[in-house]
């Protein structure tokens, strides 16, 4: 099965190439725009604007058709794609449209199935993707019922996975996503952007239970979470502390005990729902999966307190958006590839996967709400 | 321009369903004030009020949400516009996002968070303007105009 996906949710349009054969990936091919746009014009880029994703489209699949045949051509990228998969859902509503109609352009003018992928479904599959080319994808067995934990700077929720495209949305932030509760803590800090890796490696030496900032919603027994309150106290807390910020140290330790809080509440909850829920594995998703402390602390509170389940987190590079999760996501749902279907395939910014997702998987369209 | 003071959660919820009250569908409201200072807890009370049944969370990451609305008798108004500005790079951006297909439109009242970083709005015809502050405790100061 030769997957052709392409990811546009958000900030950058990307695309991959991915071939499964008997139940092992045989070829794995991805790049983002901005590396298209940077090996088309020899390092010297002309001014094109992040946002403008349908200027970066074109060059992405040229260079994505190079990868893969060795020549940026179409025609022959299309010869060996069997199915097209591409992000309807949630994003930017003009970002998600030049993904699906660009999807849907290549579907009608190659003639192939296609299929849309929620994004955060595409997180969560970003576990399955390979080390290196030739490994044979996890058994089911060996993961489902998962609890995942997906988490970046615009997503944070807990999902119960019972198996392939069968999700239960368990929690959600009510506000802030934890990776933007990173990225604004910092910025009140004065740091630089990104916010996450910028605290982190302040808290790399510092003291992580030196102060006690809130971990709202901690104890409570659902699974939502909000992160917004952080901010005003971090807020409150540097301005009784402002002499205090010419100390480095200090400065370690405050971003040591924010990243504490933080994690906590993301560890803590996972945790809660691990138990409460028939549970073979615990898997970790989204940008912030990166983080060091959440991996390596998930991954202790898991051994510790959910003996015989699994934890898996994905590999770094794959954490932050990128196309080869969308292609994998879809190697799942092959079945539901339809020919045709990019005749009403519209996108869906508010797709919450988890809440009656199979109906629009089928339709390929919003359905109502 | 009329200053009020909001003490707690309650009467900023007090405040954004009067606020409510005075819009006719079309409005671009611009949202000024620090992190933290109530921005988006504002357009989640305003929402409430206006009868969004999604969640309205902080749109700093995916920049711009539509939500539909609860048709009400009076107004025009069927759908919100939620942007954030926060990590836009320059004005033009929001263009590339699509606020033009919305903000403006008769059945649209369009919140731009961070509205201070794209002052371009601001000769919008319809366009308003609330300022967030904080007060003592949990206080906020929100000029209106």
């Amino acid at each position: 099965m030769r997957i052709l996906a392409l990811e546009s949710s958000c900030d950058e349009s990307a695309a991959a190439f991915l071939e499964v054969k008997a139940g092992a990936v045989l070829r794995l091919e991805h790049l983002v725009a901005s590396q298209a746009i940077h090996s088309l014009y020899g390092g010297v880029v002309p001014e094109v604007a992040a946002r403008e994703h349908s200027a970066a489209v074109p060059p992405l699949l040229a260079g994505l058709a190079k990868q893969v045949t060795g020549e940026p051509d179409g025609k022959k990228l299309g010869k060996l794609v069997d199915i097209i998969a591409v992000t309807r859902g949630p994003g930017l509503i003009t970002s998600l449209r030049v993904g699906t109609d660009s999807a849907r352009a290549l579907a009608a003018a190659w003639d192939k199935k296609i299929i849309g992928i929620n994004h955060i479904e595409g997180h969560v599959y970003s576990n399955w993707l390979p080390k290196e080319v030739g490994e044979s994808l996890p058994a089911d067995g060996d993961i489902f019922p998962a609890v995942v934990l997906v988490v970046s700077g615009g997503h944070t929720e807990i999902l119960y996975m019972r198996g392939h495209g069968r999700y239960e949305l368990l929690g959600a932030t009510r506000d802030d996503a934890a990776g933007e509760a990173f990225d604004k803590t910092a910025k009140l800090m004065g740091l630089g952007y990104p916010g996450g890796p910028a605290i982190s490696r302040l808290a790399a030496e510092g003291s992580p239970l030196k102060y006690d900032f809130p971990r709202p919603m901690i104890a409570e027994p659902h699974f939502d979470f909000s992160f917004a309150g952080l901010k005003t106290a971090v807020r409150y807390f540097l301005r009784d502390n402002q002499e205090r910020m010419e100390d480095q140290q200090f400065v370690r330790d405050v971003a040591a005990s924010l990243e504490r809080a933080i994690v906590d509440v993301l560890v803590a909850k996972t945790v809660r729902a691990g138990k409460q829920r028939k549970t073979k594995s615990v898997l970790l998703a989204g940008g912030v999966a990166a983080n060091g402390l959440l991996r390596r602390s998930l991954a202790e509170a898991v051994a510790a307190k959910l003996p015989g389940v699994r934890f898996a987190e994905p590999q770094v590079r794959y954490c932050t958006d990128n196309a080869a999760m969308i292609a994998m996501a879809a190697n799942f749902r092959v079945a539901e590839a339809k020919r045709g279907a990019w005749r009403d395939m519209d996108s869906d910014p508010n797709w919450e996967l988890g809440r009656a997702d199979l109906a629009r998987h089928r339709l390929g369209r919003s359905g109502t709400d | 321009m009329p200053t009020i003071t909001v003490k707690n959660l309650l009467e900023m919820r007090k405040f954004a369903r009067e606020f409510v009250d005075t819009l006719k569908g079309g409005e671009i409201v611009g949202l000024i004030g620090d992190l933290g200072a109530g921005k988006t807890t504002f357009v989640q009370l305003l929402s409430a009020a206006l009868g969004v049944k999604k969640p309205v969370r902080s749109p700093t990451f995916i920049l711009m949400q539509i939500f539909d609305t609860r048709a009400r008798k009076g107004t025009r108004v069927r759908r919100i516009c939620h942007v954030d500005a926060y990590r836009l790079k320059n004005e033009m951006e929001l263009f590339a996002i699509g606020f033009e297909d919305f903000a403006g439109q008769s059945d649209v009242v369009t919140l731009v968070e961070w509205a201070d970083r794209v002052p371009i709005i601001k000769q919008l015809p319809s366009y308003r303007e609330i300022r967030f502050g904080f007060g003592p405790e949990d206080a906020r100061v929100l000029e209106v105009s």
